[in-house]
């Protein structure tokens, strides 16, 4: 009798261990998948005062960005420069970025 | 790439007193830079095609700053380029002093701040060849005044002969304030319309000033 309660115990013990794991980790992925609001978004490079732009990849923009060997989809941020209607330089970039720049 | 680069000045006229804002453009990056916060942003915020790199102020009078406020709400990353002893800055954290005969590039724009006290203690022009913003230390037609509070005409002397004037003659004024018969003129045109840019010395202009304060119009 006593050996079936110690089991019971101990099953009741691992499934409050396993919930204990199961929040700590949502907990953790929460954090981290909301760092990325414009306050924590410093990946941006120098900002502006060096020439660089920022925009979201158009369909216009990409044929000048493959010219330049830039593989850039629609909607993502470039951080850019131009020269002329050519650009001059261009990286892909988080889309936080473009949020800040906008 | 070459500097040396195009580029476009787009005058947005408004504000509390016939004020100037500008827009330029350079043409080959894109990049704009704004000079002085003087008129409403939504007359040029349709002209500003990226998030312009920076905001020069000519001199910390309050109509030339009047609408910095709306302008950084809009544009916060910006860099605000101005006197380093202009105390209404000394919070901003985006706020970078400019030393006299410093030059700057924004983008591929070549600028150069030359410090022109005066018509008041922290008034600045950015030349940018052959255009020179002059703020309201010259207008078309005139030199600026020097009757405010931390005005010193000695000084509006210096700043106006020594520094200006001594610029080639095809220098292009774009001043902060619409009152001359066109909006920007040649240095050279200017000094022949100008009784107060032909003094022999810092008492013939004073007094030159006198006489302009005596007859002067409101508004002119």
């Amino acid at each position: 009798m006593k050996k079936i309660e110690n089991q019971v115990h101990r099953t009741i013990l691992y499934t409050v261990l396993k919930l204990l794991l199961v929040m700590m980790l949502s907990t953790f992925l929460f954090v981290c998948s909301s760092g990325t609001t414009p306050s924590d978004c410093t990946d941006c490079g120098n900002g502006l005062i060096d020439g660089y732009l920022y925009k979201k990849v158009t369909f216009n923009d990409l044929a000048g960005l493959t010219q330049i060997n830039v593989s850039a989809n629609l909607d993502q941020c470039i951080r850019f420069k131009m020269d002329g209607e050519d650009f001059a330089d261009a990286t892909i970039i988080d889309d936080c970025c473009c949020t800040i720049y906008n | 790439m070459n500097p040396e680069t195009d580029f476009s000045i787009r005058p947005f006229l408004g504000g509390l007193d016939n004020n100037f804002t500008y827009l330029i453009s350079c043409s080959r990056t894109g990049v704009q830079v704004i000079i002085d916060a003087s008129v409403k942003l939504n007359k040029i915020a349709k002209f500003v095609k990226y998030y312009p790199t920076a905001i020069l102020i000519t001199h910390s009078h309050r109509d030339h700053i009047y609408h910095l406020e709306d302008y950084l709400k809009a544009y916060p990353k910006m860099t605000i380029l101005g006197h380093p002893k202009s105390e209404i800055f000394s919070e901003q954290d985006n706020f970078q002093g400019l030393e006299d005969n410093q030059s700057f590039h924004c983008g591929e724009l070549k600028f150069k701040c030359m410090h022109t006290p005066g018509h008041y203690y922290d008034s600045i022009c950015y030349l940018l060849k052959p255009a020179l913003f002059t703020g309201d230390t010259m207008f078309v037609g005139r030199t600026g005044r020097a009757v405010s509070n931390r005005s010193n005409i000695k000084d509006l002397y210096e700043s106006i002969y020594n520094k200006i004037l001594i610029m080639a003659g095809n220098t292009r004024i774009y001043p902060g304030h619409d009152y001359g018969e066109k909006p920007s003129v040649l240095l050279e045109e200017n000094i022949k319309a100008s009784p107060l840019l032909n003094a022999k010395d810092l008492n013939d202009f004073k007094k030159r000033m006198d006489n302009y304060e005596k007859n002067r119009e409101p508004g002119s």
